[in-house]
């Protein structure tokens, strides 16, 4: 897909060395100027808002109000990597969260076998849609849409357009309310699962074949890599995560309704391609999707304290992303012309 | 150059349903030789060493290496034996570095507590010393993505690729120079000499007769599925060579 191929930014150790600091600065820029403006703007509405912005319980909501998308954003950024996109992270977490509540509220399971079901369905998608995409070969979007569009169609049947609610053991709720340190446990799950992936992504064969293969199908096939097994595992992974952060939304709403859950497919996918656009820029990255996500999260608080309207969110969202891939673009064609 | 081929090629016939691509063809390439094939499009040069690579299984005839006949039912099979291609869309990940690229399928490893992750500094110091010990190339800087590369480097880190592997013998190229200016053509073809002189038998795809003449020892000549001449470069002509290609009638002596 067009789109998703890339083009690595990053300054090289060679380049570096003999610049002078104002060169090193504008090398740098296109690869943490994402991270620069978090900061800033955080700093901005900290002076703007002293007294509800740099806050213990605003730092709360904004992790609980975002780990999901965060989640979702790292899930979706995997076959994303190897040059696919996942759809289904959008229309998977609305039967997730659905069926996490239903199978204990309707069929009287116990909390963990209704998560484990959930998880494997969830892991059981990603192989349909990896079969979709590398075996029967339908471009990615289409096939993420067909089947996203199917477990929607699914969860409004399962639901008959009513909410699941049910009362919940509270070991089912603590999944996503404990703290720890003073933060939800939501945030420690992300970070979790972001370091493992980095570590993955970055310095385990696993991840360079993933990338490989988004770069050069053909090269990773010529080199014997089992394309097909990874981008199936790459869909795999994704699903997983969409299941899990299902299952959170379960345990944070503690209601399964077929009308929560679309709104996140955005900006989890914006997260995700902003990240493409800093720390390794060029290429979809694991911290990179995190601080799209933070970005997006911090930039919002802010707004919505000053009274932002609800539509607020999604264009912060979206000028955010145009912008950002601008930029990208913008130092991409300079660097080729340059050389 | 020695007495036997290192490769021989017997009695290769392909057919694609009703087409005939290759006809009863013969070819032999001896080690520490440069081995050119041409002829026009749709001659079968690509065919025939993607049979020699193991890509394709030839519907008739056999392979010898060393003497020893030959089964490859796939390309990696053809590397396990020490044959390998270097193709003419080089097969690189472009976003990677040359290092990545050099051992992509094939990373070298450490273990930290029972997983296995990249050693990417010895990826790279093994992939500069190949470079410059086999191929005589220096990158400015091993950091760099391969396609911030010029087209000669490419070729040089694909190359690198190939002759990584100790037990290489046959390195087939496709067009190798097809899309390098005359100062990254000169350097390639530098670097295939210097192949031949470390013993390997190469075998190389082109269009482009000067450089044919220029590194080849052989001319191996396909016309519509056959070939129709086998000339050595120093008993030769561009001419004659064309004349071959073009089935001109007066040197039409297959």
């Amino acid at each position: 897909m067009q789109s998703l191929e890339s083009n690595a930014l990053e300054p090289t150790k060679a380049e570096l060395k003999g610049a002078d600091t104002k060169t090193r600065l504008l090398r740098f820029l296109p690869v943490y100027g994402l991270v620069i403006l978090t900061l800033g703007l955080i700093l901005l509405f900290s002076i703007l808002l002293p007294t509800t912005f740099p806050t213990l319980l605003n730092l709360r909501a904004i992790i609980s109000d975002k780990a999901i998308i965060a989640l979702l954003s790292l899930g979706a950024m995997i076959p994303m990597a190897a040059g696919r996109i996942d759809l289904t992270v959008g229309y998977g977490i609305v039967l997730w969260h659905i069926l996490a509540i239903s199978l204990q509220t309707m069929f009287g399971l116990p909390w963990p076998m209704a998560v484990a079901i959930v998880l494997g369905l969830g892991l059981l998608t990603g192989f349909l849609n990896g079969l979709l995409v590398e075996v029967a070969k339908i471009d990615s979007f289409i096939a993420t849409l067909g089947t996203g569009t199917v477990l929607y169609a699914l969860a409004l049947w399962h639901t008959g357009g009513r909410q699941m609610v049910g009362l919940l053991p509270d070991s089912f709720y603590a999944i996503n309310g404990t703290f720890v340190f003073g933060l939800p446990i939501t945030g420690y799950y992300v970070l979790g699962i972001t370091i493992t992936m980095w570590l993955i992504f970055e310095y385990t064969p696993i991840g360079r074949y993933l990338y490989a293969i988004g770069a050069n199908q053909r090269a990773a096939q010529l080199n014997g890599i089992p394309t097909r097994k990874f981008v199936i595992g790459a869909f795999m992974s994704s699903g997983f995560i969409t299941a899990f952060a299902g299952v959170l939304l379960a345990s944070k709403l503690r209601i399964g309704q077929a009308s929560v859950g679309l709104e996140f497919l955005l900006p989890a996918l914006v997260g995700a391609f902003l990240g493409s656009t800093t720390i390794k820029p060029g290429r979809v990255n694991v911290w990179g999707t995190v601080v799209g996500v933070a970005i997006l999260a911090v930039g919002i608080s802010g707004i919505q304290q000053f009274g932002g309207s609800f539509w607020v969110e999604p264009m912060f969202n979206g000028v955010t992303l145009l912008i950002a891939i601008g930029i990208a673009g913008y130092a991409q064609r300079r660097k080729g012309a340059k050389k | 150059m020695t007495d036997h081929p290192l490769v021989q090629m017997r009695g290769i016939t392909k057919r694609f349903g009703g087409v005939t691509a290759l006809q009863d063809v013969n070819l032999e390439a001896y080690a520490g030789e440069v081995l050119a094939i041409v002829g026009d499009n749709g001659a079968g040069k690509s065919t025939l060493i993607k049979i020699l690579t193991g890509v394709y299984q030839p519907s008739e005839g056999e392979i010898f290496l060393d003497g020893q006949p030959l089964e490859m039912a796939s390309h990696s099979d053809a590397i396990a034996q020490g044959i390998d291609a270097v193709y003419q869309t080089l097969a690189l990940a472009d976003h990677l570095t040359p290092a990545a690229n050099m051992f992509l399928g094939t990373e070298l490893t450490r273990k930290v507590a029972g997983i296995e992750f990249l050693d990417n500094r010895r990826m790279k110091s093994e992939a500069a010393r190949v470079l410059d010990e086999r191929l005589g190339v220096r990158l400015r800087s091993m950091d760099v993505t391969t396609d911030s590369l010029s087209g000669g480097q490419r070729q040089a880190v694909a190359i690198a690729r190939a002759v990584y592997h100790e037990d290489l013998r046959v390195l087939v190229m496709d067009e190798p120079t097809a899309a390098l200016g005359p100062q990254e053509t000169a350097r390639t073809l530098k670097l295939i000499k210097a192949l031949r002189e470390q013993g390997l038998a190469v075998i190389l795809i082109s269009h482009s007769l000067d450089d044919v003449f220029e590194v080849a020892d052989r001319v191996h000549v396909q016309r519509r599925g056959r070939r129709v001449g086998v000339v050595e470069t120093a008993n030769s002509t561009v001419q004659e060579v064309l004349g071959l290609i073009v089935g001109a009638p007066a040197n039409d002596a297959a």
